[in-house]
């Protein structure tokens, strides 16, 4: 098939809706033939973006380049890019032949011409053996196949998606990711992924902007907005489940600096000039150990705490075990077995304090525990 | 009201599924929605009916609230047959999706109607709904109107009022499906809560894992209409009857190999025609097994598979993050396969590695059945 795979530059967007503004001075370059994440919660303007990189709506200021070319006032069909919307609807009526070639039967095309096109897109989407079965006989894989495919066949050289999981079954998402992921990387085609669900920054974890309130907040791999979140909102949101964050304060006892918390005193061997009197801890629930758990090696750094269970949640393969201890909100541990314990047990949790994230009070990231802790 | 209410709302009560099935009648076409369900829901406990959209969950659900009748056999609550009795007769409190409350009335009327259809004296009505939007953490906001309410309040009145109805037992349809997730968690803890305090039993459906494993005494897993395994959280985890419960339970599920037994020298392997092939004569009467079975499929769980340095060599496609750990998708013998490992393990995408089993985590499915032979 003919390519042509576009780098997409986004030079000082904004945009308004309704009087206020809902993509403020974006600026993004967006890699070719790579699957990329723009990732934020409801409403933070990932739709917003993605209607303007499609071209259905036009920015009131900034500029859209693909490649060198300035496509800012080019349509969707010029641009050749499709947004596919949530779940990937096919016309349930159709085969998936004719769902494929309903783009093309618009175009007014030869019946032998569409049935060139059609076959070609099916047989580099590996559909090709299912092209007479309406959408209920497919597999959830292979009806995204067939809307991408649907995408594909009217020329379109990058594909947005937005929120494709987000009205499927749990289980059903899974194979779905993968199956995305397995399709970018045989095809080669652009995909930008608008998401709310952060599970999809650790399945395409390689690009991922994340998006609040109307800005690019952060851009990088997962590593690095894992281990290096620019602020809280990141932290809080990158993550297989969310951060814990406990408000500290900076206070001096026999000549130590000791970090005082609302779950116990933490001595810490320096303190970074930068660090304020007052901050925030965060502790990732991966990074806390329940009980028969083995506690990792740097005994010296480990921090043990107690909290009564509030619920044990079983995710599937491992449970979060919401521990009360005194604060507002309940710290959640990641166990990675099925851990069942009734509320009110008492248990002993420890995290080791390399693992610990610092905030200051406004939110800006300031270092790991580890960067301290050497 | 007869005197057969009375006794089953005071001494309540079990439920008993006895053989039932229901057929929709659609046209021409007729659709078995459940099929031959018998299950026994003993009273005081906690039942979930996990599976995928249009698995017969709700069916069976409605079938026991008498919303629908089943097309053959009975229901029981205790000794009676209840098959052929009215919803409004059974006591059957029900929490939907979406809140069922009148959007004019205050909080404090919506939870008030069924006490108030009782004939409950209004000092006993104020003290019950008083003592319950306590419960609920409701209580600031009783005399303000339904429709004023966001999402997760108003489940949280419709939850109040079916609590105050004293009834037989409770029915919940994917209840927390739209609640937002910080809510959803404290209401989670609170339905708990409730079922122990009340002593009722509960039925809870959800496609959802996390919801009902964490609450469920017991699971019954629905496919396509039938109950697939009847079992305890842990047991489902553990010992999946078949492939179907392997890869619904578990995060992500199960790894399936279509696999031969082949015999070699005295020795037992699985070995597939890409060249798969792996010694299972450790595996108990598997030389019995192998007389009785060419073909098997191999189940094995993503997070019972550690990278080794002999065993079995993959190619390493994909790395998703999980927590501290991570799910690599790799190619072995041309399947694809997940395997769940420490995040500190050094592995990258593309590289060859080499991957061993859990023995003892070994399962055998009947390629035919898809049932568990060990």
């Amino acid at each position: 098939m003919k390519q042509f795979l576009p780098t997409i530059k986004l030079v000082d967007i904004c945009k308004k809706s309704n009087g206020s503004l809902i993509l403020k001075n974006i600026n993004l370059e967006i890699p070719n033939k790579a699957l990329y994440v723009v990732l934020g919660p409801p409403r933070s303007g990932k739709s917003a973006l993605g209607r303007i990189i499609a071209g259905l709506d036009t920015p009131d200021t900034g500029r859209i380049l693909f490649d060198d070319q300035d496509v800012t006032n080019l349509g969707p069909v010029e641009r050749n890019v499709s947004m596919v919307f949530q779940d990937f609807a096919l016309y349930p009526h159709l085969t998936a032949f004719d769902n494929i070639a309903s783009p093309l039967r618009k175009l007014k095309l030869l019946k032998e011409e569409i049935r060139k096109r059609v076959l070609e897109v099916a047989e580099y989407l590996k559909i090709s053996h299912r092209l007479t079965h309406y959408p209920s006989e497919l597999s959830g894989g292979e009806k995204q196949r067939v809307a991408i495919a649907r995408a594909l066949v009217k020329g379109a050289q990058i594909i947005i998606l937005d929120e494709p999981f987000i009205r499927l079954d749990l289980k059903i998402r899974e194979d779905m990711r993968a199956e995305l992921y397995r399709l970018q990387k045989d095809v080669g085609v652009n995909i930008i992924l608008l998401s709310s669900d952060p599970i999809d920054a650790m399945v395409f974890s390689e690009n991922i902007a994340f998006m609040q309130n109307g800005e690019i907040v952060q851009v990088g791999n997962l590593t690095e907005l894992y281990d290096d979140p620019k602020n809280i909102s990141v932290a809080r949101y990158i993550g297989v489940i969310e951060m814990n964050f406990i408000p500290a304060k900076i206070t001096q006892e026999n000549n130590r600096k000791v970090l005082d918390t609302e779950i116990g005193k933490m001595a810490l061997p320096t303190i970074p000039q930068l660090l304020e009197d007052e901050i925030l801890i965060g502790i990732r629930p991966e990074h806390i150990h329940i009980g028969e758990e083995d506690v990792p090696s740097h005994a010296g750094n480990i921090f043990t705490f107690e909290g009564r269970v509030k619920i044990a949640e079983v995710i599937g393969s491992e449970t979060i075990v919401h521990l009360d201890v005194g604060l507002a909100e309940p710290i959640r541990v990641l166990v990675p077995t099925i851990y069942k314990k009734n509320p009110g047990e008492v248990l002993k949790a420890t995290f080791n304090m390399r693992d610990l994230y610092f905030f200051d009070v406004s939110g800006r990231f300031i270092c790991r525990g580890g960067d301290i802790l050497g | 009201m007869d005197d057969s209410y009375v006794e089953v709302v005071t001494s309540l009560v079990s439920i008993f599924l006895d053989k039932i099935t229901k057929i929709f009648k659609k046209g021409k076409t007729s659709i078995i929605a459940v099929k031959d369900v018998t299950l026994e829901i003993p009273e005081k406990t906690f039942v979930g009916l996990l599976g995928p959209s249009g698995c017969g969950k709700t069916t069976t659900l409605r079938i026991i609230a008498g919303l629908e009748k089943p097309s053959s056999g009975r229901v029981y609550f205790g000794d009676v047959d209840v098959t052929d009795w009215d919803a409004s007769k059974r006591n059957v409190a029900m929490v939907f999706q979406f809140p069922a409350l009148y959007p004019t009335l205050s909080v404090y009327d919506n939870i008030a109607i069924p006490l108030r259809a009782s004939k409950v004296s209004e000092q006993d009505i104020r003290r019950q709904v008083l003592e319950v939007s306590e419960f609920l953490g409701i209580k600031d906001y009783l005399n303000e109107k339904a429709s004023k309410l966001d999402i997760n309040l108003r489940q949280k009145v419709a939850i109040a009022k079916v609590m105050v109805r004293d009834p037989s037992v409770f029915i919940l349809d994917e209840p927390l499906t739209v609640v937002e997730p910080k809510a959803r968690l404290e209401l989670r803890a609170k339905l708990k809560e409730i079922q122990l305090k009340l002593g009722k039993s509960m039925i809870y459906v959800s496609h959802d894992q996390s919801e009902v494993m964490t609450l469920s005494d017991k699971i019954a897993v629905m496919n396509n209409g039938e109950v697939l395994q009847y079992d305890t959280p842990e047991n489902l985890y553990n010992k999946p009857r078949n492939t179907f419960v392997g890869w619904f339970i578990g995060n992500p599920g199960m790894n399936f190999i279509d696999c031969e037994l082949t015999e070699e020298s005295g020795r037992v392997y699985l070995t597939t025609a890409e060249g798969f092939k792996y010694d299972v004569s450790f595996l108990p009467n598997i030389y019995d097994i192998a007389s009785s079975y060419r073909k098997v499929i191999f189940g094995i769980r993503p997070e019972h598979i550690a990278l080794s340095s002999r065993g079995v060599r993959v190619k390493c496609l994909h790395i998703e993050r999980f927590g501290s750990m991570m799910i690599l998708h790799v190619e072995a013998y041309g399947r694809k396969i997940r395997a769940k490992v420490p995040q500190t393990s050094q592995v990258k995408v593309g590289d060859e590695i080499y991957i061993d089993f859990n023995k003892e985590k070994i399962m055998l499915f009947d390629p035919e059945t898809g049932k568990a032979i060990i």
